[in-house]
């Protein structure tokens, strides 16, 4: 090969200065995530009393789009949850199974925390995945009877995309085109739950349909149509009845989709959230940041025998 | 505003839909890929944190790295004997060099036997990938060329940058083919990679050299801070070898503020396609290892250590004692 450069490379780059990044948002976000009851793995990890668990999908997830994460222990006194709401720039709830007790009364707590921050002037976004989502509907409903059942355990489906939706504002704002398409062909998105609303049902009550727009809707194993995705109206509140954190880190059931159209779905639904988190006013005072911070916790290995969570950091009371 | 009182259903809720049946995924793709990370002597923070003899590390943001693009890490242990790390290669689908700062002794040995094992694997006809950023890729170079000194030095410290890309990062299968077009257009004016090295090879250089410019086609350069110019992102001409000067991992996983990391969206998106590329190769690996060997050989086997407690250095990092 004879030795040939480029003439752009003949003379020398000079140092660059950095265009500065838009001032007005905040580079170092994070998110708070809600522990949930128990170890996740049915007491084979821990059996003591107040344990609670964050899958490490979920901290993965924001991390991967740019964040940090301060777990928010569901157990700990209102004044400690409140005071480490104070470090983060958004919520996330989990999936799960608890729809009663403390629990409960945590997340509901944190969620009106939340729309009072938005209220105030602060954007603050909440994502609330299956369990999460299934709360917030209950809790904005004021009926904690309003789910129904649909058959959709352990299953990858398609999504489909709501007839005049505004997606254009919404978590799907990312996709590309081709990949949007895709979703509503492909088995794309995994879905894990026993619970959920129908369109119907979200539509004709009054205190749902004026806080929720409806995404996408999917179709369990029996074919009712349930809705899968939502977004609010007039707060940053998005709510998913599947996982898109599963799609990259989650390997305990073949049915996960880890294709790359379904690794990118995971990213693009992650760099909303954080996105939304980088437009938040508030900035957490670092050492007290560092101090909560989930890089002081251990992740425990959940799936060695290839089934349930691959990790989960679980939370004991001391 | 809807009238709350109507039942309102969407056209499509009058009748039953129909369940979708799920396309089939391309079955000559790998949807299980497992990526092989070379610890690095040490423990990532001085001393601080083990003073054991023996001791590597792998800083937990290439780890990371790899999961965010949907595969997972087995650590392939430097200092470990040759038929450990022979056994843990048979379970991986590609391997990743990490940054540091060893350029001698054993594990300039494992790095060239792994290296070369690689090349042996592709040759007998299975697609493994090699990434290797900042010293990794120093080393592969130095390696190639067979030249020991042959790297020069540069300032390019704590240095985020813009990249110049050259005709070939256009070449299908390269590294920035898989970068979404509009993402392309910032890398080249804003900066949106970190250099953290002392070391690189200038273009001509690597042109000069038989060996390096048979093995290697530039992809993209970048400017130190003296304005001179190095290659940045160079890939192998027949082999999926990519050398990465720039560290893509740390613009989503690494927050320490001396490390003068890009955090912006399209940063994290640097991270992110870069993570697709690397795993979008070892997808194409024919290589389906035993699973319950595997999950015995996973990082989750490892508990990550807090190494930024104080806000400097890596955040967290993989101990191996």
């Amino acid at each position: 090969h004879s030795a040939i450069l480029l003439p752009g490379q003949l003379a020398r780059d000079s140092p660059q200065s950095c265009p500065a990044p838009d001032p007005n948002l905040y580079y170092k976000p994070v998110i708070g995530i809600v522990s949930h009851p128990g170890d996740g793995a049915s007491g084979r990890l821990s059996n003591a009393t107040g344990a609670s668990y964050i899958a490490a999908s979920y901290v993965k997830f924001v991390e991967a789009a740019g964040a940090r994460v301060v777990p928010l222990i569901y157990t700990e006194p209102p004044e400690k949850l409140l005071k480490k709401l104070e470090l983060v720039n958004g919520v996330l709830f989990t999936g799960g199974w608890a729809k009663s007790g403390l629990y409960f009364e945590t997340v509901t707590k944190i969620f009106k925390k939340i729309l009072e921050k938005n209220d105030a002037g602060d954007h603050f976004p909440l994502f609330a995945t299956c369990l999460g989502f299934e709360l917030i509907t209950m809790i904005i409903s004021q009926d904690n009877n309003i789910l129904e059942e649909f058959s959709a355990s352990n299953q990858a489906s398609t999504l489909q995309f709501v007839e005049n939706a505004n997606i254009g504002e919404s978590v799907f704002q990312r996709f590309p085109p081709e990949l949007l398409g895709k979703m509503s062909t492909d088995c794309l998105v995994m879905q894990n739950h026993r619970y959920g609303i129908s369109p119907g049902k979200l539509l004709n009550n009054p205190k749902l349909s004026s806080f929720f727009e409806i995404l996408t809707t999917c179709t369990d194993e029996d074919d009712k149509v349930y809705v899968s995705t939502v977004r609010s109206q007039n707060y940053p509140v998005t709510g998913f009845q599947w996982h898109p954190e599963k799609n990259a880190f989650e390997w305990g059931s073949p049915r996960i989709p880890h294709t790359e159209d379904a690794i990118q779905i995971t990213q693009y639904v992650a760099n909303f959230l954080v996105s939304e988190a980088r437009k938040s006013l508030n900035r957490p005072v670092a050492q007290e940041l560092l101090d909560n911070l989930i890089y002081n916790y251990s992740p425990t290995y959940c799936g060695k025998a290839g089934k349930g969570y691959d990790e989960v950091y679980i939370f004991a009371q001391a | 505003a809807t009238s709350h009182d109507d039942h309102i259903f969407l056209p499509s809720q009058l009748h039953d839909d129909d369940s979708v049946s799920c396309t089939a995924t391309d079955p000559s793709l790998n949807y299980k890929p497992v990526i092989g990370i070379l610890t690095h002597p040490g423990d990532g923070a001085s001393g601080r944190l083990s003073n054991a003899t023996g001791v590597s590390y792998i800083a937990a943001s290439y780890v990371k790295f790899v999961e965010s693009g949907g595969a997972r890490v087995i650590p392939l242990i430097y200092n470990e004997s040759p038929e450990n790390l022979n056994k843990k290669l048979d379970l991986v689908n590609g391997v990743l060099f990490t940054g540091g700062w060893a350029v001698s002794g054993p594990y300039l040995d494992t790095l060239g036997n792994i290296f070369k094992k690689a090349l042996e694997r592709n040759d007998a006809g299975d697609h493994f990938p090699v990434i290797a950023f900042n010293l990794g890729g120093n080393l592969v170079i130095r390696i190639v060329s067979e030249q020991t000194d042959i790297l020069e030095p540069f300032t390019a410290s704590s240095l985020p940058s813009s990249l110049v890309l050259w005709n070939e990062a256009n070449a299908k299968g390269s590294l920035f083919q898989r970068f979404p077009s509009d993402l392309l257009t910032q890398l080249k004016t804003d900066c949106l990679v970190l250099h953290n090295h002392r070391y690189a090879i200038s273009p001509r250089k690597l042109q000069y050299n038989t060996k390096l410019s048979d093995f290697f086609e530039i992809l993209a350069t970048s400017g130190d801070r003296d304005g001179k110019t190095f290659v940045s992102t160079a890939r192998g001409r027949k082999y999926p070898v990519t050398v990465n000067l720039w560290q893509p991992e740390k613009n989503a996983f690494e927050w320490a503020t001396s490390l003068k990391a890009p955090h912006t969206e399209d940063a994290i998106r640097v991270t992110q396609s870069t993570a697709n590329f690397f795993i979008s190769e070892a997808r194409k690996s024919t290589n389906t290892p035993d699973a319950q060997k595997v999950r015995d050989s996973l990082i989750y086997n490892y508990k990550p250590t807090f190494g930024g407690t104080a806000g400097k250095g890596y955040d967290q990092v993989y101990l191996f004692e």
